[in-house]
């Protein structure tokens, strides 16, 4: 009966879409996190995060490893759920909507908050079938040229078309790291959605690689939100309109990155952009 | 010195194993060649007709005696698709579950069990076939009007099936484990359900070592002895009917050695060239079928 | 476009496909064992009848003073025959008579025998025995007194009638079977035991322990710490590991061509028999010892070395030690499957029906999975609740041998 109702109320519907980008503050936050708690078999791991992330622009999450960023960004999509002993509490909404209620399903919630992650992860599969998974498992597109448009489409958005039309059917794994992790973008947004959170993009990568991923999280920030985790402050400072720095489980400040960086207000947050703890 | 001495006695036990596939592979090779002598190796290899007992008698050794051993191939065969048909749906079907939804208690429990299986031993399997399974599939058969023979194909392959669903199961399980979770969490992030990531991702990711093992359950089926002694047919026949009765060549090598008899009448030397043919065969079974798990287990380390 | 509806439901679906998988196997055990102890127990228990055996002077035809010569002279058969006679107060015809000694089982003279032997005192007095039914009214016995079950025996009704005056008289109980514990293989189902076999099979797996735990460990010893990584090693490696999967027959046959054919050993004997069990688990030992010995932390060997020690006395005084409870853990599970093997023993012979435990290890021998397989072949009907029991033996031993292994690795994992 719960699906039911989901089905009835489809998060799919992507309203804000076609209205014209704003910077205005006043618009409601994309995604709104308010008192939010995680804890990991009982021990705390993030405390009390009130934040919120603007439509189409990319919010950095920086820290020191283990200051609970990735486990915040996890439990936008809810993928902290397939941790067994994982517990969220507090509230957070996406378009005003609450991504934990009892109506939310978290297979619909996933396609609307697409997700890259730390280690380039390509399906061991072609090329072409690694974009095309997503539109097949949800039924967006199965075959023909529907589908070979979405997978077109996703691979010149993620700036992978020119390097990969020739050779759609060779195996994925076989691309240079930076391409994988392009294709693993691509095969994000291949299924269209509002969100896109990336968990340390680019740690595995090189900096000529990491420097068109940087490039193109720019790009996409015209149709997408953006949350994306580093480690590195001048990632967060290149690719980031908003930033957020976390420290031992806590948000300790969040403003806009030129700010963060240059004249944050918080002496912690001082201290790390600084280097001086890390 | 003492120190050489020692040496020298740990390297001529590492011989020993090569010693033992030198043994294995000149007697067979030996015997065999001394049968092909008697019987050309295309009627052996092509001969559809099985019939060792006419050359019992000395006077007419090999002479009237057919070696044809299409017929126990095909038997092999047969048992050993009944045997995977069972085995490899329980196998990895149960091995999906261990690594991907039970719960840690329950693996402890199961995992053992499952051992169990693969501990007992095969005459115990095949009383079980003969006293238990071959009877009950026969009278079966026979409530719905369907005649299956007292020691049909399916009762021994059945049987088998069960003996090697442990093989199956515990290599398709540490294939499955050995997929990275990058993958799963990969597509689950892109809101596919666990049973779509499982069937649509980590199946197809560990498909090719899963596989190799069902390659090495095919060797231990087709090397299998003591439930086809006891459960299969003794007498060649020629069908692609699991209903029916069927011998293998294990069951022939058995009763061909186990009369006693002279230790060179072509009956004894066919034993050993069938045995040559079922060394070759579980040989390149096990040789590809290792090298592919060995492969995939360690493909993301 | 499948509904998410869909999508859900179809995931249960497969979790459950999972789960019964899982319970058609384990459902398999569950029937297995209960079938085989079902069929099994009843081999463990006997009928025996309670006969008033007349050991008078004049009866058994002995003078007062006796020797234990006489004593073994005497015709314990008409001993029985006589007690069964004045059981039942008829006139019997000589078929009828028959019959009637049909009853008592085919060993039951000796058994008599062997208690008058032990208790000359007997002699003279008139005596009650407990003495084995035989196989046929152990059946009827056991199998709840239908008419159904009366028909599976080879009982007449003649014979069915006398069983109930028996019963009613207090004269038949069931009994713990010792002989099936203590007895050899036997064409008389009442007198057969698994005795036999277990020694054949106890020597079996010595000489397979013996050579196996030598020369496997001594090979695991030197592809771990002694072989230079080359060609040879890799080779060795290869070979051992492709040993492990060749079918059992196989080695059976190389023991007949081998040592049967070209080395003259005995046939059917259990030396031979643990030969090629040996070499059967030589590869389990060899690639489970390597494992044990890989398993030792290398910082053990460097400080041996590191106080000037050789590397046969860092390896034997150290690192083997150390090794120990995981290459004795290998050399039961190994020991276990050779136990279990029964292929390769055909092979060689060990086939034959023998009466008597073998003495040494040249004689003709018989072993325990071989004797199930022997019984299973065998038509009597008693001889299916036999092979069932054996198998429960057997099943025990391969029980307590990887319930140790269990607890070695567990107590030394610590």
């Amino acid at each position: 009966m719960m699906l039911e109702r989901t089905h009835v109320q489809p998060l799919t519907v992507n309203s804000s879409r076609d209205e014209p980008s704003t910077d205005d503050a006043s618009v409601a936050p994309k995604i709104r996190a308010s008192g939010v708690n995680v804890s990991y078999s009982g021990r705390l791991a993030i405390n009390n995060v009130n934040l919120d992330i603007k439509a189409k622009s990319v919010t950095a999450l920086i820290g020191p490893s283990g200051c609970g960023k990735t486990t915040f960004l996890r439990c936008i999509n809810r993928m902290n759920d397939l941790i067994e002993g994982c517990e969220v509490t507090g509230n957070i909404t996406l378009d005003n909507e609450d991504v934990y209620g009892s109506d939310v399903d978290v297979v619909v919630l996933r396609r609307r908050i697409g997700m890259v992650f730390q280690k380039h992860n390509p399906f061991p599969k072609s090329i072409y079938e690694n974009v095309a998974y997503g539109p097949r498992i949800h039924g967006q597109a199965t075959k023909g040229d529907d589908l070979n448009q979405i997978v077109e489409r996703s691979l010149v958005r993620a700036g992978l078309w020119d390097e990969v039309k020739d050779r759609l059917d060779a195996p994925a794994t076989g691309l240079s790291g930076g391409q994988q992790q392009r294709l693993c973008i691509a095969r994000a947004i291949a299924v269209e959605p509002d969100v896109i959170l990336m968990d340390e993009p680019c740690s595995a990568l090189d900096p000529i690689a990491t420097a068109r991923i940087e490039e193109l999280i720019d790009d996409l920030k015209t149709k997408y939100t953006i949350v994306i985790v580093t480690h590195s402050m001048q990632q967060a400072a290149r690719v980031s309109q908003r930033t957020a720095f976390f420290h031992l489980g806590e948000l300790v400040e969040e403003n806009e990155a030129k700010i963060i960086f240059t004249n944050p207000s918080d002496e912690r947050t001082r201290a790390y952009v600084t280097g001086s703890i890390g | 010195m003492v120190e050489r001495l020692i040496r020298a006695i740990l390297f001529s036990c590492s011989a020993v194993a090569i010693f033992i596939t030198i043994g294995i592979i000149a007697s067979l090779i030996f015997e065999a060649l001394r049968f092909f002598q008697s019987v050309s190796v295309f009627e052996f290899l092509f001969g559809t007709e099985w019939s060792p007992q006419t050359a019992l008698r000395a006077d007419q050794v090999g002479a009237s005696g057919r070696f044809g051993a299409v017929p126990l191939f095909v038997g092999t065969a047969l048992i050993s698709t009944v045997a995977l048909c069972v085995s490899a749906p329980l196998g990895i079907f149960s091995a999906i579950y261990l690594s991907e939804y039970a719960s840690d208690t329950l693996r402890s429990y199961v995992k053992p069990l499952l051992e169990i299986l693969a501990g007992i031993p095969t005459v115990v399997y095949g009383f079980f076939a003969a006293i238990v399974i071959a009877p009950a599939l026969s009278n079966l058969g026979a409530s719905i009007g369907l005649e299956v023979a007292y020691e049909s194909a399916l009762a021994a392959g059945l049987v088998m099936g069960v003996m090697i669903i442990p093989l199956i199961s515990s290599i398709s399980d540490d294939i499955i484990t050995a997929v990275p979770d990058s993958l799963r969490e990969g597509s689950r992030g892109l809101g596919a359900t666990k049973s779509e990531t499982i069937r649509r991702v980590v199946l197809p990711a560990a498909l090719p070592g899963i596989a190799g093992g069902i390659l090495l359950a095919i060797s231990r089926a087709v090397g299998e002895t003591m439930i086809v002694v006891m459960a299969a047919g003794l007498s060649a026949n020629l069908t692609f009917n699991p209903l029916e009765a069927v011998t293998t060549v294990t069951v022939q090598i058995v009763v061909l050695l186990t009369g006693d008899q002279e230790f060179d009448s072509s009956k004894t030397l066919a034993a050993f060239a069938l045995g040559l043919a079922l060394f070759c065969i579980t040989m390149v079974l096990n040789v590809i079928g290792s090298q592919i798990v060995k492969k995939y287990r360690e493909q993301y380390d | 476009m499948p509904g998410v509806v869909d999508r859900h439901r179809g995931e249960e679906r497969f979790r459950r496909l999972g789960l019964a998988a899982i319970a058609i196997s384990m459902s398999f055990l569950a029937f297995f064992l209960v079938s085989i102890i079902g069929t099994g127990y009843g081999a463990f228990i006997q009928t025996a009848i309670k006969i008033d055996v007349d050991l008078t002077y004049q009866e058994v035809g002995l003078e007062e003073t006796f020797t234990p010569e006489d004593l073994a002279g005497v015709s314990y058969r008409s001993a029985v025959r006589s007690a069964m006679r004045t059981l039942i107060p008829e006139d019997l015809g000589r078929r009828e008579s028959r019959a009637l000694y049909g009853l008592i089982g085919a060993g039951a003279e000796f058994e008599l025998r062997d208690i008058v032997l032990a208790q000359p005192e007997l002699v003279g007095t008139i005596t009650s025995f407990w003495l084995t039914a035989s196989d046929d009214v152990d059946l009827y016995n056991k199998s709840g007194l239908t008419e159904a079950s009366a028909q599976q025996t080879r009982l007449t009704d003649k014979q069915i009638e006398w069983y109930s005056a028996l019963k009613t008289d207090d004269r038949i109980v069931k009994r713990f079977n010792w002989t099936f514990l203590t007895g050899s293989d036997s064409r008389d189902p009442e007198v057969a035991g698994v005795w036999g076999a277990m020694v054949g099979s106890f020597f079996a797996l010595g000489v397979c322990l013996l050579l196996s735990c030598f020369v496997g460990v001594l090979t695991a010893v030197y592809l771990e710490e002694f072989a230079a990584r080359n060609r040879w090693t890799q080779f060795l490696e290869i070979n051992i590991n492709n040993l492990a999967a060749v079918p059992s027959i196989t080695f059976g046959l190389l023991g007949l061509a081998i040592f049967l054919g070209f080395f003259g050993l005995p046939r059917s004997a259990s030396l031979v028999g643990g030969m090629v069990l040996a070499l059967m688990t030589l590869p389990t030992v060899i690639i489970s010892s390597r494992v044990a010995l890989q398993a030792v932390a290398p910082s053990i060997r460097e400080a041996a070395f590191g106080i000037g020690a050789s590397r046969v006395q860092t390896v034997f005084h150290h690192v083997v030690p150390l090794a120990l409870p995981g290459i004795l853990t290998g050399i039961i599970i190994g020991m276990a499957r050779a136990l279990g093997e029964t292929a390769p023993l055909l092979m060689i012979g060990m086939v034959a029906f023998i009466a008597d435990p073998p003495t040494n290890l040249t004689q003709p021998a018989s072993a325990l999975p071989v004797q199930v397989y022997l019984w299973a072949d065998s038509p009597e009907r008693a001889f299916a609740e036999k092979t069932a029991g054996a198998i429960l033996v057997l099943l025990v031993f391969l029980l307590m041998m990887n319930l140790f292994a269990v607890i070695l690795r567990r107590k030394f994992e610590k």
